[in-house]
């Protein structure tokens, strides 16, 4: 039952008008969600495993297939970009606002915008490696 | 005191024991800063680039060492902290204390005890150009955010107090539409950064221009002839340097935070936007651009595209500009 969180560094996000705007300050790459994909991220958000998200959604919509498989495919989406990491159940998770499903089903998708490529070549930016001082990334 | 702390700590006694420096004051916008530097040049791009308020500033002041290998020789820096020109990318270092960072031809070190930055190059000369058109951007970033207020790259245009804060990606005519408003009712803040202070709990939140000159390029120049008079720096290869802002500014209260776009052939307009849309333009290249404090920025960010009205500026034509944005700021007036 694997429970996912934003990445603890380099990952800001908030959610306006349904919109989930994230951005990864340090490719300054930025993502959007809406609809179905605004619910999963909130009830990310909220420490809910992906079981029970999927659960949640199945309910939600019983007669529509395949929504195991749109949910792992948005979920897989935030991996691969670095904004999601593992994380661990929490038992007091709150704070964020649960948004209802839309009346449809739409596969959630990302949103993947990376005009800011040629400002970050420019003025780009990189962290120190993990271990810290005085170890840099490159190495 | 960590092992780092002890390192960088040394790099700035160092850098601040070095004699002979030429001095320089300066205010941008409500942060005054005292300039120590090797390098005449440093004076004068400082100078050139800051704006002093009509208010009195309450901010701390910050001292600012503007050092080069003429003062303070690259084999002195430890490694981590030596800026190599074979090395793309930059470091971001971060202690309790210190904020770092470092690229191939820049070393900024941020010490919160002593409210000191060390900039150091190699040379004067050796400075990227973005660099040197913004030259204490980030420790006026650093400083902004160490006292709660924050960077924004954004132009900002007021009318009796009342300001619009306009965003847009780079390209979509933030410097050209601000440049249009000089010489009008309104008053020119800035064309690419700002200074934001966030909402206090019974005030609103306002905003502050920093640099006094704005840059622009050729086609924006001629669109615009009246900025000929303008122009201190003219350079038709890449941006000219332009005086934006001619009296003492004042800081003005936040009415709306809007975005720019393009209709050509048109009458300009201003008109109602999705608030995630302003935030999705505003946004990415403020944080991408900040490098210290991404958290906090994006707060005063989402706090400021909640709680303002979003327009979106339709931008036809230029001469339309002024009337248009002091028309909507005086009706947004309560």
């Amino acid at each position: 039952m694997p429970i996912f969180r934003p990445r603890a560094t380099g990952v800001v996000h908030d959610v306006i008008e349904g919109q989930v705007l994230i951005i990864r300050s340090d490719t300054g790459a930025y993502y959007s969600l809406e609809g179905t994909g605004t619910v999963v991220w909130e009830g990310i958000l909220r420490g809910q495993s992906m079981d029970d998200i999927v659960a949640g959604a199945e309910h939600q919509f019983p007669d529509v297939p395949g929504i195991p498989a749109d949910i792992r495919s948005l979920v897989d989406g935030l991996l691969a970009e670095g904004i999601l990491e593992e994380g661990v159940a929490d038992s007091s998770p709150g704070g964020v606002t649960a948004t209802l499903w839309p009346a449809q089903w739409e596969a959630p998708s990302l949103g993947i915008f990376n005009d800011m490529k040629d400002l970050l070549l420019f003025d780009p930016i990189h962290e120190v490696g993990p271990e810290g001082w005085p170890h840099t990334a490159h190495e | 005191m960590s092992e780092a702390d002890r390192a960088i700590a040394s790099v700035l006694a160092r850098a601040a024991s070095v004699e002979g420096l030429l001095t320089a004051s300066a205010s941008f916008g409500p942060i005054g800063v005292e300039v120590s530097c090797d390098e005449m040049g440093f004076v004068t791009s400082v100078q050139l680039a800051a704006v002093t308020e009509r208010t009195k500033s309450s901010w701390p002041s910050l001292r600012v060492l503007m050092l080069t290998e003429r003062s303070l020789a690259a084999d002195r820096l430890p490694a981590p902290l030596r800026p190599d020109p074979a090395q793309a990318g930059v470091r971001v270092i971060t202690t309790d204390r210190f904020a770092c960072l470092v690229n191939q031809q820049l070393l900024w070190i941020a010490d919160r005890d002593s409210a000191t930055v060390l900039r150091w190059s190699v040379s004067e000369d050796s400075v990227p150009e973005w660099e040197a058109m913004r030259p204490l951007r980030y420790a006026l970033n650093w400083w902004a955010a160490e006292n709660g207020s924050a960077l924004l790259h954004a132009g900002v245009v007021a009318y009796n107090g009342d300001a619009v804060i306009l965003t847009g990606k780079g390209g979509t005519g933030k410097s050209t539409t601000v440049c249009a408003c000089l010489e009008s009712s309104l008053d020119v803040l800035a064309d690419d950064y700002c200074l934001v202070d966030p909402a206090a709990s019974d005030s609103d939140a306002t905003v502050h221009a920093l640099f006094g000159v704005g840059h622009l390029d050729t086609r924006a120049i001629d669109m615009l002839p009246f900025l000929r008079s303008r122009v201190l720096v003219d350079d038709p290869e890449t941006k000219s340097l332009v005086r934006l802002i001619d009296e003492p500014p004042a800081p003005a209260r936040i009415t709306a935070i809007a975005t720019i776009t393009r209709a050509p052939g048109a009458q300009t307009r201003v008109g109602p936007a999705s608030r995630s849309d302003v935030l999705r333009l505003a946004a990415p290249s403020t944080i991408a651009q900040s490098n210290v404090a991404h958290d906090h920025i994006w707060r005063v960010m989402t706090g400021l595209v909640r709680t303002c009205p979003a327009w979106d500026v339709q931008v036809g034509s230029l001469a339309d500009v002024p009337l248009a944005i002091r028309d909507a700021l005086r009706d947004q007036r309560p």
